[in-house]
């Protein structure tokens, strides 16, 4: 019987073990020697963070060599200055305690102090009612400078214009000295220019002073204000570079999709969507992994990927015209179409394929850095470098993908 | 003595003194995952001798054979992670070899597997006793001699216990062609057992023969 000469057979082929050979494990060592080569993957982990570290530290620099005087709402102190300089310009001690608190050298407490010594209440008024909208608002009748504060805190800051904060500043400043405390005089230092408006209104004490400080007040509202929470969406797209941990017959490859932006305030926000992507590569056997691990020479993939990121965005720097913000996040790959050409080393190929076989929930880091611009209207654009860094292995062979390029992304949100 | 140790599909048998390695073997896997090159000795040679006796099967000769041996052994160093504990290692390792040497004789013989759906036939009754006048050696040569895609059916089907239907998959033929490279593999080596045999002047005749 054919299945006793099989059981036959086998009996006496299978009680055998071969006889070590150290000459075999000479070879092998050999080879792994060449083989204990360098780990590519901690390469693409430390570049992604090296690269993330890097451009946050260049912002970071970028800040400090600008302080905020440069930014958004300098051009509201420069011009109030200016009318102060020519409103108030027989006041030079006013007017240099306001420059003072425009440079930000001083805190307001010091301006407080300083300006008592002689030009008095005024000048406390100057350092004290500020920023704080509510208290221009008994004086001007109209104006703010927060467009959105409502009546009738206005009425409310009035009350408090009644209590004095000090004995010394009560005389000429009753009516306009709030109920200040030292933290809200802080404040002056940042956002100098009402400081200025509201000495030059309380030094003329009159109502028509209101306009001219308003004015300066209106081109330009601070527009880190603006956004805040809210939805943003769009498109995105853009090519990659796709390799395996050998590095070796990487491609570039190309995607597009659809994203989603939730704001969650002025630093962070979340993006998702889903961009339909296709991978090409080239693997050698070694970069699969399975029960059946193969010699081939090369085997060339074609995927079609639809790439779920879900990543959180830290806007770590404003500017007038930008910002910028670093990326982190997973994406969860659904392989829609694996082709995969197996070629082995006498030139044989063989092809295999498979259609939405495999997928993959938050297996890739995404890491990377948005420049976006800035704009008026309702429509933002702006470029994403990226690097995505397996945490597992996708697709039919386990492979590790490792993927970096830059996506070009238009989105529409609310407008400004 | 000799104990029998399941690996996988099929039953093999190993020396006593492998007993109490087996208590090591996690640790050396978990030595080989961090790639510790003493770890990777250690399952080289606790293992040699297995797997060089599956990829002589598959070769022609001995070098060919430690080729194929360390092939196999650099994809399982490669791949460790990939390496399900809970099933016996062996099982494992046989897989990978018989992968690694049917990777080789594609690459190195060009074995092609001609499309044929000739039905398998029944080889007859079989002299048990022919073939345990022959040894390990003698019937190992034989099936090294196999054309190499018969070779390779009749390790995959006989020796490593896989299905028509697996191996048609593994190379990329169909059943039936697996099927008859089997069978065919079957008659070239009982022939050349029966031609053996009588070589080594054996008085007995064969009652073996092929009926259709």
């Amino acid at each position: 019987m054919s299945e006793q000469f099989e059981n036959s057979i086998r009996k006496k082929l299978q009680d055998a073990e071969a006889p070590f050979d150290p000459a075999a494990w000479d070879q092998m060592k050999k080879r792994l020697d060449d083989a204990d080569r360098r780990r590519p993957a901690f390469w693409w982990w430390s570049g992604g963070l090296g690269l993330l570290f890097l451009l946050g530290a260049g912002g970071w620099w970028w800040f400090s060599q600008h302080p905020p005087s440069t930014s958004n709402e300098p051009r509201n102190s420069i011009t109030v200055t200016d009318s102060i300089s020519q409103q108030a310009a027989d006041k030079p001690a006013n007017e240099e305690a306001s420059r003072r608190n425009i440079n930000g050298n001083n805190t307001a407490v010091d301006t407080v102090d300083k300006s008592s010594a002689d030009a008095v209440p005024a000048v406390n008024t100057a350092g004290v009612s500020i920023n704080k909208p509510v208290f221009a608002a008994p004086l001007n009748n109209t104006n703010s400078n927060r467009p959105g504060k409502p009546a009738i805190d206005n009425l409310q800051g009035n009350e408090n214009l009644n209590k004095p904060a000090a004995g010394n500043y009560t005389n000429i400043a009753t009516n306009q000295l709030p109920d200040t405390t030292r933290e809200q005089q802080r404040e002056n230092v940042d956002k100098p220019a009402v400081t200025a408006a509201q000495q030059d209104k309380i030094l003329n004490a009159i109502p028509d002073t209101a306009s001219s400080a308003a004015a300066p007040e209106k081109p330009a509202p601070p527009r880190q204000k603006i956004r805040k929470r809210g939805f943003e969406g769009g498109i995105t797209l853009g090519p990659d570079y796709n390799t395996v941990p050998s590095l070796k017959h990487g491609r570039i490859g190309f995607g597009g999709g659809l994203i989603i932006k939730y704001h969650i305030n002025n630093s962070f926000y979340l993006s998702t969507g889903a961009s339909y992507t296709k991978k090409l590569y080239g693997a050698e056997d070694k970069d699969y992994s399975s029960n059946y691990p193969t010699n081939y020479k090369i085997i060339e993939a074609d995927c079609n990927v639809l790439d779920v990121p879900l990543n959180l965005h830290y806007t770590f720097l404003h500017r007038p015209q930008a910002r910028w913000s670093l990326m982190a996040g997973a994406s969860s790959y659904f392989m829609v179409k694996e082709k995969y050409e197996y070629y082995n080393y006498s030139g044989g190929k063989y092809t295999r394929e498979y259609n939405n076989n495999n997928h993959h929930y938050f297996s890739v880091l995404n890491l990377g850095v948005n420049y976006e611009r800035e704009t008026r209207g309702r429509i933002n654009w702006g470029i994403q470098p990226f690097v995505k860094v397996p945490l597992g292995g996708v697709g039919q062979g386990s492979v590790k993908l490792y993927s970096a390029g830059a996506s070009l992304q238009v989105t529409v949100g609310k407008k400004k | 003595m000799v104990e029998q140790v399941p690996c996988g599909t099929f039953v093999c048998q190993s020396q006593d003194r492998n007993k109490n390695r087996v208590h090591d073997i996690s640790d050396i896997i978990e030595g080989c995952r961090q790639w510790k090159r003493g770890s990777q000795e250690a399952l080289y040679r606790q293992f040699f001798g297995y797997a060089m006796a599956i990829c002589l099967r598959y070769a022609s000769n001995k070098n060919e054979a430690i080729e194929i041996l360390n092939d196999g052994f650099l994809k399982i160093f490669n791949h460790i992670n990939s390496y399900d504990t809970s099933r016996p290692f062996k099982s494992w390792l046989s897989k990978i070899m018989a992968n690694t040497a049917i990777d080789h004789l594609r690459s190195r013989k060009k074995i092609s597997f001609a499309e044929d759906i000739s039905q398998a036939y029944d080889l007859g009754v079989t002299d048990d006793k022919a073939l345990d006048k022959l040894s390990y050696d003698e019937i190992l040569l034989l099936v090294q001699n196999l054309p190499p895609a018969y070779k390779t059916v009749f390790n995959l089907y006989v020796m490593e216990g896989f299905q028509h239907q697996e191996i048609a998959a593994m190379l990329g033929i169909s059943e039936g062609t697996s099927k008859s490279n089997l069978f065919k593999a079957k008659r070239i080596l009982k022939e050349k057992i029966e031609e053996l045999t009588s070589l080594n002047k054996d008085a007995d005749k064969i009652g073996a023969s092929i009926r259709k």
